[in-house]
């Protein structure tokens, strides 16, 4: 084997951990935020689920899945109802249980949550000193460029890959200067629907080297859902984001800085669309930080 | 050892289903042998000493159930069921809606499948059909992990070739 050979092996093992579900939580969270910020792998897993797709379904094994879902469920519903004899020697026996049957794969996607910091509210988080909101934002500001179509394909490919590697839980996927972060989501309470991908697009300028840093955060649109992600730039100090989304909006949040004595911040409404909304600028190291923000639909969520 | 977690549980269960599931060609088997194989390993749970990783053991137990099924339904009589075997699904619905091209295409899929080196397509159904990782697949084959990489390697260049795909390898 090449060098190239045995880099792309290697890879595709730590894909494979993936994909099996045999990793612990944190290798699990460490694979999938190389997948989030490493294009290579992410092409990789790609092809990798695509192959997979199309030996399984040549054999008919595509078909399968919700069988396969609703027997481990029985399982799991005996199991917990202390229904499981010591030991089985018909398979005639095991054929249509007379086990209660209990949806409890939500459940169980619930309880691999990791990552994701999710509090009941953001405002108690948010402190306001030194903040500037301005009482009119600033609608359709030039500072941030419109989204592409090519961009709008890509964000969503890169969404929905991750997205089948998780296999369950819905992601969320942070991409901010060549860097990447992802955590689940906990399964929607019944009526909130993720009818939407949206992509959160937050711009600070000037950045802590005088550069303008774009932050972006894909999340499926949920009424009521409350995100709050401790860093999600550094601009010298941890750059702190909280969003709450409503049903066509969604307030974000930005803060500088921990606890009550130097924390800095802002924070306001953007409704969804392809319309930018400066929410206000703070003070950091002398130099002002203009915060425009942005939150896109994508198209539905796979 | 300790009795699995439902979490666990919860992540073995898909592989040994689809061992079952390729070993029978039937969902409703594959069911039945799958929670009968768990069945039968929480039973004798105490006889996990940890030396193999718990899905493999699993997998043995689960190959016993499928051998035992197999001799009951008199199911291959001039045959053995073999660790590799490859049974296509017979019982699930066939869709309806699906074109000649692509019903053409997954039979081009199954007999590049079938054309493989024995080595390459046992590391292929292992961990591409069956889910296992890397090192499962490893102590399920008893070869090295390294070994199992390259086999699955070898197997997607070999099956793109032969199946004529136009999709370009990807180097990470």
């Amino acid at each position: 084997m090449t060098h190239d050979d045995t880099s792309h092996a290697d890879a595709a093992e730590r894909l494979q951990a993936l994909l099996s579900g045999s990793l612990s939580p944190s290798d699990m969270r460490q694979v999938l935020a190389l997948v989030a910020r490493d294009d290579g792998a992410r092409r990789l897993l790609g092809e990798m689920l695509a192959f997979e797709r199309t030996v399984r379904a040549a054999y008919g094994y595509d078909r399968t899945e919700e069988k396969m879902k609703d027997s481990l469920a029985s399982l799991l519903a005996s199991l917990g109802a202390g229904e499981i004899p010591p030991e089985r020697d018909r398979a005639g026996a095991a054929r249509r249980p007379a086990f209660r049957m209990r949806r409890v794969l939500g459940a169980l996607a619930a309880s691999v949550v990791v990552a994701a910091s999710l509090y009941a509210a953001i405002s108690s988080h948010l402190q306001n000193r030194s903040m500037r909101t301005p009482l009119n934002p600033v609608l359709d500001s030039a500072a941030m460029p419109k989204v592409t179509e090519a961009e709008r394909a890509g964000y969503s490919r890169i969404w929905s890959e991750v997205a089948q590697a998780a296999r369950g839980p819905k992601p969320w996927i942070l991409l901010s200067n060549g860097g990447g972060e992802f955590g689940y989501l906990p399964s929607p309470s019944a009526g909130a629907a993720e009818e939407r991908l949206l992509l959160v697009r937050c711009l600070v300028t000037p950045g802590d080297d005088g550069r303008v840093q774009t932050i972006n955060l894909l999340v499926p649109a949920r009424r009521n859902l409350r995100l709050s992600l401790p860093e999600i730039a550094h601009l010298g100090r941890r750059l702190a984001c909280d969003i709450a989304m409503y049903a066509d909006s969604a307030t974000v949040g930005l803060t500088v800085g921990k606890g009550s004595a130097d924390a800095v911040g802002v924070r306001g409404r953007v409704g969804f669309g392809d319309r930018s909304v400066e929410i206000g600028e703070f003070l950091l190291g002398g130099k002002p930080m203009r915060i425009v923000v942005q939150a896109v639909p994508l198209g539905a969520v796979g | 050892m300790p009795r699995p977690t439902e979490q666990e549980i919860a992540a073995w269960y898909p592989r040994l289903f689809r061992t079952a599931l390729r070993l029978t060609g039937s969902a409703e088997d594959a069911a039945d042998l799958t929670q009968q194989a768990f069945c039968n390993a929480f039973g004798r749970w105490n006889q996990f000493d940890g030396a193999a990783l718990a899905t493999t053991w699993l997998h043995r137990i689960l190959l016993n159930c499928v051998r035992d099924w197999a001799r009951r339904r008199a199911f291959r009589s001039t045959s053995q069921v073999q660790e590799w075997d490859l049974v296509p699904v017979t019982d699930a619905a066939p869709d309806g809606r699906a074109r000649v091209e692509r019903q053409e295409e997954l039979a081009a899929v199954r007999n590049a499948v079938e054309g493989l080196p024995a080595d390459v397509r046992s590391a292929l159904v292992v961990t591409v059909i069956d889910g296992y990782s890397y090192s499962e697949a490893a102590e399920l084959l008893q070869v090295p992990v390294g070994t199992i990489a390259s086999r699955v390697h070898r197997a997607r260049t070999l099956l793109r070739a032969a199946m004529g795909d136009a999709t370009e390898e990807v180097e990470p």
